[in-house]
């Protein structure tokens, strides 16, 4: 079906992302255009999963014939009639609303994790290659959502999205998938059919719950997981199916449905450990006029609960209020509230570039200091 | 960046903005193959399981023959939560509707909401202030 490998669709994605960067320069033709560098990768990605080793992977003989890179890691792969007497897998696909393009065995790959004397293909290269579309377009949308997030708060939010943990929620708690935690034995005693181990999340395991109050920490071994990690990267593979069986704009959208969908508060990610010395820096680099707390008005000085209401101004411009029940805590909510002004501008009707109404223009120049 | 730490997150579900996804995963439903309390239960798995199940491709039915008890459904929900109901000597129309009943469900229990609108976003309004009252409306002593 797919063939997944990691060079492959690494250099698919990265070709992805500098088409849409070169796209937006005129120079063509003669002119060498100079070479993009790729130091500086604002997309979320795990460098511990990234690699695949040489041996598992048979390369073609041109390098840049993408299609024909093979896994030679799994020799059995389950076909379409086998897929379809699986209940929990036919159910998932319906839950998920997937097109019928998406192949049923396919959802059962990204439901198998690598795992030790496993001959059956694994969701590894799916995991990478669902985790860069996940990166690009989460990023994409925070980009443009909130063009002027500090880099750090960024990668936060990214991860906020599309971290471990929250795509284990995703997984798990919404789309109700199951890890395979039964033993053979108890397979057995239940007189379930063979095949309805692969409806389930199967991973080597790196904490396993033997019975109740027993908790066993197994060896670490290359192939075991955490379950956040097993569940997210289940997850991951889901997405790269949906791009493989219905295209980019699907992918685009079942992201958009599912992923960005959920609820991140940027806001309360900040924490700013001297919001006055970062508003006067600010200000400068900005060439305002520097910062003036004004009192705007006050009740109860003298009482046991007096509330004060300060603005942070620059000039005759206010950039931010705050209240509080001393002049030092109103000052600095003041500065928070300027601070956070400034830096979650929304533009009113943000459009992503991946969409066909997006019109470059220049946003803001990034960040001035750090 | 100096000066500006950060507050880890991570995202939560909001089922039904975006995608909705059917909360309930699986039933299972127990009945007894000679007892009387699983008459209406037998009934239903003849006559009504096929073209029921046909109309929820998104949950997975499980039948099971549990001689001696009575007949049981359970369901399973995503965020891992189950609910029974015994049908014990129920006809076959009540069955129907239980099973309705569940597959309805979110899974948590039942309970009253005390405010009209549950909300995960802060309030717009922020904290009171008398001073952003219009003074016309302001309280006089």
């Amino acid at each position: 079906m797919y063939q997944w490998s990691s060079k492959a669709l690494g250099r698919k994605s990265f070709c992805l992302l500098s088409r849409r960067l070169i796209s937006l320069s005129s120079v063509q033709g003669k002119v060498q255009s100079p070479k993009i560098k790729t130091e500086h990768r604002l997309s979320y990605e795990k460098a511990n999963n990234t690699r695949v080793g040489d041996s598992a992977i048979q390369r073609p003989q041109s390098a840049t014939d993408f299609g024909n890179y093979k896994r030679e890691s799994f020799v059995l792969n389950l076909t379409e009639e086998d897929a379809l007497k699986i209940p929990s897998i036919l159910a998932l696909h319906a839950r998920l609303n997937l097109s019928p393009n998406f192949e049923k065995r396919t959802l059962v790959r990204a439901l198998t994790s690598r795992m030790e004397d496993n001959q059956y293909a694994d969701n590894q290269q799916m995991a990478i290659f669902g985790s860069n579309i996940l990166s690009y377009y989460v990023t994409e949308y925070l980009l443009s959502t909130y063009p002027r997030l500090p880099i750090a708060i960024l990668k936060a939010a990214t991860e906020a999205y599309i971290g471990d943990f929250s795509l284990h929620d995703v997984a798990k708690n919404q789309w109700g998938i199951e890890a395979d935690t039964s033993t053979n034995l108890e397979k057995y005693l239940l007189k379930e059919p063979k095949l309805f181990k692969f409806g389930k999340l199967r991973f080597d395991q790196l904490v396993t719950d033997v019975e109740d109050g027993i908790t066993r920490f197994n060896n670490a071994s290359k192939t075991s997981l955490a379950a956040s990690t097993a569940f997210a990267n289940s997850a991951r593979a889901i997405v790269a199916g949906v791009y493989a069986a219905d295209g980019e704009a699907s992918a685009k959208e079942f992201i958009d449905l599912h992923i960005l969908s959920r609820k991140v508060d940027i806001s309360s990610m900040f924490e700013f450990e001297e919001p006055g010395k970062l508003i006067t820096r600010l200000l400068r680099t900005k060439n305002m006029e520097l910062p003036t707390i004004r009192l705007i008005s006050e009740t109860g000085r003298q009482s046991s609960s007096p509330t004060f209401i300060v603005g942070c101004f620059s000039g005759d411009s206010l950039l931010g209020e705050g209240q509080g029940s001393s002049l030092k805590e109103a000052r600095i909510r003041s500065c928070v509230n300027a601070l956070k002004a400034f830096y979650l501008y929304r533009p009113l009707d943000p459009k992503r570039p991946s969409e066909s109404t997006f019109k470059p223009m220049f946003v803001d120049e990034g960040e001035s200091f750090y | 960046m100096a000066g500006i730490n950060i507050l880890q997150q991570v995202s939560r579900a909001r089922n039904g903005i975006g995608a909705f996804v059917h909360p309930c995963r699986r039933i299972v439903i127990t009945y007894c193959n000679f007892g009387g309390s699983s008459q209406g239960t037998r009934d239903f798995l003849r006559t009504r399981l096929k073209s029921f199940a046909e109309q929820y491709p998104h949950i997975h039915f499980n039948v099971l023959e549990k001689p001696g008890f009575h007949p049981v459904l359970r369901a399973e929900y995503t965020d891992g939560l189950d609910k029974q109901i015994c049908v014990r000597k129920w006809d076959v129309n009540v069955v129907e509707n239980k099973l309705k009943l569940l597959v309805n469900s979110s899974g948590r229990k039942l309970s009253k909401p005390k405010q009209l609108v549950k909300s995960l976003n802060k309030s717009v309004r922020g904290i009171w202030s008398p001073f952003h009252v219009d003074p016309s409306q302001r309280h006089k002593v």
